[in-house]
């Protein structure tokens, strides 16, 4: 029961934070592109505008800001890991734990931070000191959030490492991650809020509520989980089943016209 | 509280968290925050959105994802490849050609990716496989490798080059021409070193001859020659429009990627997929960068706050020794830190506090700014800790130990070293051409 809850929360969060990540890339080109077209509007046109100047600026932190949790999902963020890696994986989930309490530390100030600054500046209006003055508030916004995505990736990094130190035991297989890689970000997610367990837990607290005087058996709980689980499971094995068969009879159907076509070729 | 004896608690909180493999961005701004907190209460928690500010509000560090992205599309469009077998195709009939297009190559693409990491992969995905099937000498393949890959930072654009200039307050463009000197000698001694080592030792590389590989002919002639000339004349339109004046380092940045764009265009290499890989890798690299300065701002800021500024100015003056004596103590410190951090770190932590005093005590900081990347390109590759030897180890193939990897490097690192060393009693060479373009 735990360990799904658990599961389904580390689930969610690692795909919001993907699907986030995987966004962030689009607006590289935008990016680029405007640069490039003021150089092109000083020299070309004869009028540089006055809008690119803020509007790259805001682009580029969103693109910085934005990424940071994925890229630490991803573990591209840069450590120093001599010693790191010289010291046995029990050892290193306590570092883990260390360290990711000091990264959210800042982290939380820097969301508080950014908030007091969001509502401030949405109360008196401020502007960027250049000559269109844009107002920022949006960018705080964007601060906040970049702050909170980060702290809820390193939450789920968090559970991960504290349950290993309990149980000894990965919270995720391999074979479970690599399954999870593959998957859409965006089904992802409302698949792992499904998953984990409250939809379950909802309909059977209500078929309780209503055959009350039963006995409060949680341990049913479980059972009704794993249940559907099972059925979850079952209905993407029948669909992978149908998708491959599919595949295969589309497979044999253009081995047929190439032979027909050879066939023709040769009769020719 | 003294600000000598706050330093120190700082610094062993670093190692501390760093020897726990902490993300170390973040490690320094929580360090600094949670120390800061304990001497100063919660007003210091100003210094944050100052900094937010100071980092994403600067126009100089817009040329870092730029200038990435740049770098993602041109090497994974194959454009490392074509300027590769194009200066085959020039030097080819020279004994150690590989190893000298290496040299020259990888370090061009060394500069388009901009960090040492990232500039020695890529180097070795497009240069090891063709030296070792010649039969190149494992260790001289490695080696110059690593050469070209780590003088990527030396050769303009180059991402710690311009991280200096943002938290200096110094010219990107008189940055990036005061280096090109100090990297075209370390060019030519590296080459003339494998060049004398190959005569010296033939069987390190086999001539093509003796392969009996064929130089390409016909239509594959003229689609090598024209790709490696249009991607060289890329780089020097990029550079060319800093120097001359036409646009700044940040939006020669956009040229270049709208460059790289219609390049890989006319080359039918574009693909949607490689605009999505390469997007995806430059967004992540930009935001290990970002989140990392952002760190070391809030970081230097809090450090710089406290005084430290004055401490090791009062301290390098109260020394009593000349002037050089406590810059070739920074060098020793930078080549020190080398060991254990990156590229980044060493150019945020030490720039606000080491180049004021270099200027205080009557040198140019763009001496000093070249004379820092030129020790930190050396740091890296040293032997035993330097960060750059396991990403050559992670390269390299099966079957080369660690010790190989001291032995491949050393000689390049001597001859960068030579470099390090000329620059320092020699200033005009580092000063001249900038001063000459740019007064």
């Amino acid at each position: 029961m735990i360990e799904q809850l658990l599961k389904g929360y580390c689930r969610f969060v690692r795909y919001s934070v993907k699907l986030v990540g995987r966004a962030v890339p689009v607006l590289l080109p935008i990016l680029a592109g405007l640069v490039a077209f003021e150089v092109f509007a000083r020299y070309v046109l004869g009028t540089p505008t006055i809008w690119v100047y803020d509007t790259s600026l805001f682009l580029f932190g969103y693109i910085s800001a934005l990424g940071g949790a994925y890229a630490q999902q991803k573990k591209s963020h840069i450590n120093v890991d001599i010693v790191y890696l010289m010291v046995p994986k029990y050892v290193r989930c306590i570092f883990n734990v260390l360290t990711i309490i000091l990264a959210v530390g800042f982290l939380v100030l820097l969301a508080k931070m950014s908030f007091e600054k969001f509502s401030e500046s949405l109360q008196f209006g401020y502007r960027t000191k250049s000559e269109w003055s844009p107002e920022v508030y949006h960018f705080w916004l964007m601060m906040t959030v970049s702050a909170v995505i980060f702290i809820a990736e390193y939450s789920a990094e968090l559970i991960e490492n504290i349950y290993y130190l309990f149980t000894r035991r990965a919270l995720f297989s391999k074979e479970e991650l690599a399954a999870d890689a593959a998957k859409k970000p965006v089904l992802a997610i409302l698949r792992s809020l499904h998953l984990t367990g409250l939809s379950v837990f909802l309909t059977d607290f209500f078929q309780k509520s209503q055959s009350r005087g039963e006995a409060n058996d949680y341990l049913n709980f479980d059972e009704v989980l794993d249940k559907h689980h099972q059925e979850v499971e079952l209905e993407d094995a029948e669909k992978l089943a149908k998708d491959e068969k599919e595949i295969e009879s589309e497979d044999a159907e253009i081995l047929t016209k190439d032979q027909e076509k050879k066939g023709s070729e040769y009769a020719n | 509280m003294q600000i000598e004896l706050l330093t120190t608690i700082l610094l062993v909180c670093i190692l501390v968290a760093f020897a726990l493999g902490a993300q170390v961005g973040l490690a320094l701004a929580g360090i600094a925050m949670g120390v800061g907190y304990l001497v100063w209460g919660d007003a210091l928690f100003n210094v944050i959105p100052s900094t937010v500010e100071g980092t994403f509000f600067n126009f100089i560090l817009l040329a870092i994802p730029l200038y990435i992205y740049m770098g993602q599309i041109l090497t994974r469009s194959g454009i490392g490849d074509a300027m590769f077998n194009a200066s085959q195709l020039v030097i080819g009939r020279v004994r150690g050609s590989l190893a000298i297009s290496v040299v020259g190559v990888c370090s061009m693409i060394g500069a388009m990716v901009g960090i040492i990491g990232a500039g020695i992969m890529t180097s070795s995905s497009i240069a090891l496989k063709p030296m070792l099937e010649r039969g190149y000498d494992k260790r001289l393949a490695l080696g110059v490798i690593m050469a070209g890959g780590s003088l990527g930072i030396l050769i303009p654009p180059s991402i710690p080059m311009i991280m200096f200039a943002a938290a200096t307050q110094n010219s990107v463009g008189r940055m990036f021409l005061a280096a090109m000197i100090p990297a075209l000698i370390t060019i030519v001694l590296i080459i003339s070193y494998v060049v004398i080592t190959c005569k010296l030792n033939p069987a390190k590389a086999p001539l093509d001859v003796e392969n009996d590989i064929q130089v390409p002919k016909g239509y594959e002639l003229f689609k090598t020659i024209r790709d490696g000339f249009s991607s060289f004349l890329l780089i020097v339109a990029v550079l060319g429009s800093i120097i001359m004046g036409i646009a700044t380092p940040t939006e020669s940045g956009a040229i270049g990627v709208v460059g790289a764009i219609i390049l890989a265009i006319l080359f039918k290499r574009f693909k949607p997929s490689i605009m999505m890989k390469a997007g995806l890798q430059t967004s992540i690299l930009v935001s290990v960068a970002m989140w990392i300065i952002l760190g070391a701002s809030v970081f230097s800021n809090f450090h710089l706050l406290m005084g430290v500024q004055s401490m090791v100015a009062g301290f390098a003056t109260g020394l009593d020794v000349p002037p050089i004596v406590v810059i070739i103590m920074f060098q020793v410190i930078m080549l020190l830190l080398g060991f254990i951090i990156d590229e980044f770190i060493i150019v945020l932590m030490c720039a606000p506090i080491f180049t004021p005093v270099a200027v205080a005590l009557g040198y140019d900081p763009i001496w000093f700014g070249v004379l820092m990347i030129l020790n930190i390109v050396i740091a890296v590759q040293t032997p035993p800790y330097g960060f750059a030897l396991f990403y050559l180890k992670g390269i390299a193939p099966k079957g080369i130990t660690m010790m190989d990897i001291y032995k491949s490097v050393t000689p390049f690192i001597l001859v960068q070293f030579l470099v390090l060393i000329i620059c320092m009693l020699f200033p005009d060479l580092v000063l001249w051409l900038p001063n000459k373009v740019m007064s």
